[in-house]
């Protein structure tokens, strides 16, 4: 969703008051676990997975809500938690595709079909499909319609080594799209 | 136009939002000139809003909504439990601290003397409320009912057993194969009545849930004899298994079969 369609916050409780710091944590995630969900599913290709990362999200935050200052920042900071917690998750696992990003490394661009029809499951399958750094760009380029700006900001990485993910990313896309097109 | 601004125009959101950035308007002007990459970036923005709609179109699965609440609400209790837990847990966490040289030795020696006599308060107060199996059982069936509370919610084995080290909540030396190499999904430490238990929950296929728990044997006055087979019998709703390695006392709670549970433990 973007940012100028999302609901504001509601205001930060004193901390004093368990019950209302409790439903502000809740209104909180309820506001983004859907787009925390998506984001999870297009990185692990797993519904379960996808959950367990989101509630992993969602117990943080309610841990350490504290520790986030400004609420403008709490939207990036749930995404950087969701990402750092699949990395772990992928460290246990090591099951990712790897896409060697040298093959393509001035891919010109090509004209894609002018109808271009993709279901959700072709969508995380193709996403699955690459590699970890451009798979978690992609996903928050499509899923939260982020700026490359703050794509970086989320990853921890500059905003130049985001724009050439993106470009290497799309063009890795267009060639596992195009059977499906 | 130069690489540069290319990668700005692909980096630009499907939405259109970038649009009004005075570089990517400039890109975009450089791109005007060139009919090919205008083309091409126009179909390539087809496929981001296809890509966009599909991603966008899935729909989180039916009761994820409330496992989130229920599992934040469990992590912020344990987090500020009652103060009875609290005084307990603490007890068990802190570690001992470098003495301080400056004072003088009988006020260590006094400290080991009250350590000593807490320690065997405890042990006594512990032998007198001795549990029976069927009342911790039943402490620990209504705790499963009620929804376990994970401290720590990890799927990764090493970082249980460390959390679960580090607080020094008991837990067999060793645990039949099948059921070890389960991934877990987290651990917490009780304290039930003085006693300690702690939960390992571990996952099966399918994200069933199987619940852990070991508490010292000496503190039950009826634990299964060491070392002899687990006795697996239908327990309030469920299924649980009971057996004692070593020192610690285990109790399974899951709602599968017998017959699976007696494979896991194979």
């Amino acid at each position: 969703m973007p940012d100028d369609l999302q609901p504001a916050l509601p205001p930060r409780p004193l901390s004093a008051d368990a019950a209302g710091v409790q439903a502000w944590l809740e209104t909180v995630v309820l506001q983004f676990y859907r787009q925390l969900y998506r984001y999870a599913l297009s990185l692990t290709g797993h519904e379960s997975d996808a959950a367990d990362l989101t509630q992993q999200t969602a117990v943080k935050f309610a841990l350490k809500w504290q520790d986030i200052r400004e609420d403008a920042a709490i939207k990036s900071w749930l995404y950087t938690t969701l990402y750092r917690e699949f990395l772990l998750l992928r460290r246990r696992e090591r099951n990712t595709v790897a896409f060697d990003e040298t093959l393509l490394p001035d891919a010109p661009l090509e004209t894609a079909p002018q109808e271009l029809r993709v279901d959700s499951r072709t969508a995380v399958e193709a996403l699955g499909k690459m590699d970890e750094p451009h798979r978690s760009v992609l996903s928050l380029f499509y899923v939260e319609d982020l700026s490359y700006r703050e794509i970086a900001i989320i990853l921890g990485v500059p905003a130049g080594t985001v724009m050439s993910r993106l470009s290497r990313a799309k063009d890795a896309l267009r060639q596992l799209l195009s059977p499906a097109v | 136009m130069t690489e540069e601004q290319l990668q700005l125009l692909r980096a630009a959101r499907p939405s259109g939002q970038d649009e009004h950035d005075a570089d990517v308007a400039a890109a975009r002007a450089a791109a005007a000139q060139d009919g090919d990459v205008l083309a091409q970036l126009d179909a390539e923005r087809r496929t981001d809003l296809a890509m966009q709609d599909a991603l966008q179109s899935v729909a989180p699965p039916a009761g994820l909504e409330s496992a989130l609440l229920t599992a934040m609400r469990a992590a912020r209790g344990a987090v500020e439990p009652p103060a009875a837990l609290r005084e307990s847990v603490i007890t068990a966490v802190q570690l001992p601290r470098r003495p301080d040289l400056s004072r003088r030795r009988w006020i260590g020696w006094s400290a080991a003397a009250a350590a000593a006599v807490a320690a065997g308060g405890a042990w006594w107060w512990r032998k007198a409320h001795a549990f029976t199996m069927q009342q911790l059982s039943e402490e620990l069936a209504a705790i499963t009912k009620k929804g376990v509370t994970l401290s720590l919610m990890s799927m990764d084995k090493s970082a249980v057993v460390g959390w679960l080290n580090d607080h020094q909540a008991p837990r067999a030396d060793s645990l039949p194969d099948k059921l070890d190499a389960l991934p877990r999904k987290g651990c917490h430490l009780y304290d039930i009545a003085g006693h300690p238990v702690s939960l390992e929950c571990l996952l099966l296929p399918g994200m069933r849930e199987l619940h852990l728990f070991a508490t010292p044997a000496a503190g039950l006055a009826d634990a299964p004899a060491a070392g002899g087979a687990a006795e697996v019998r239908d327990f309030a709703d469920r299924t649980l298994a009971t057996w004692t390695r070593g020192a610690q006392t285990m109790l399974l709670f899951c709602h599968e079969p017998a017959a699976e549970v007696r494979a896991l433990l194979a």
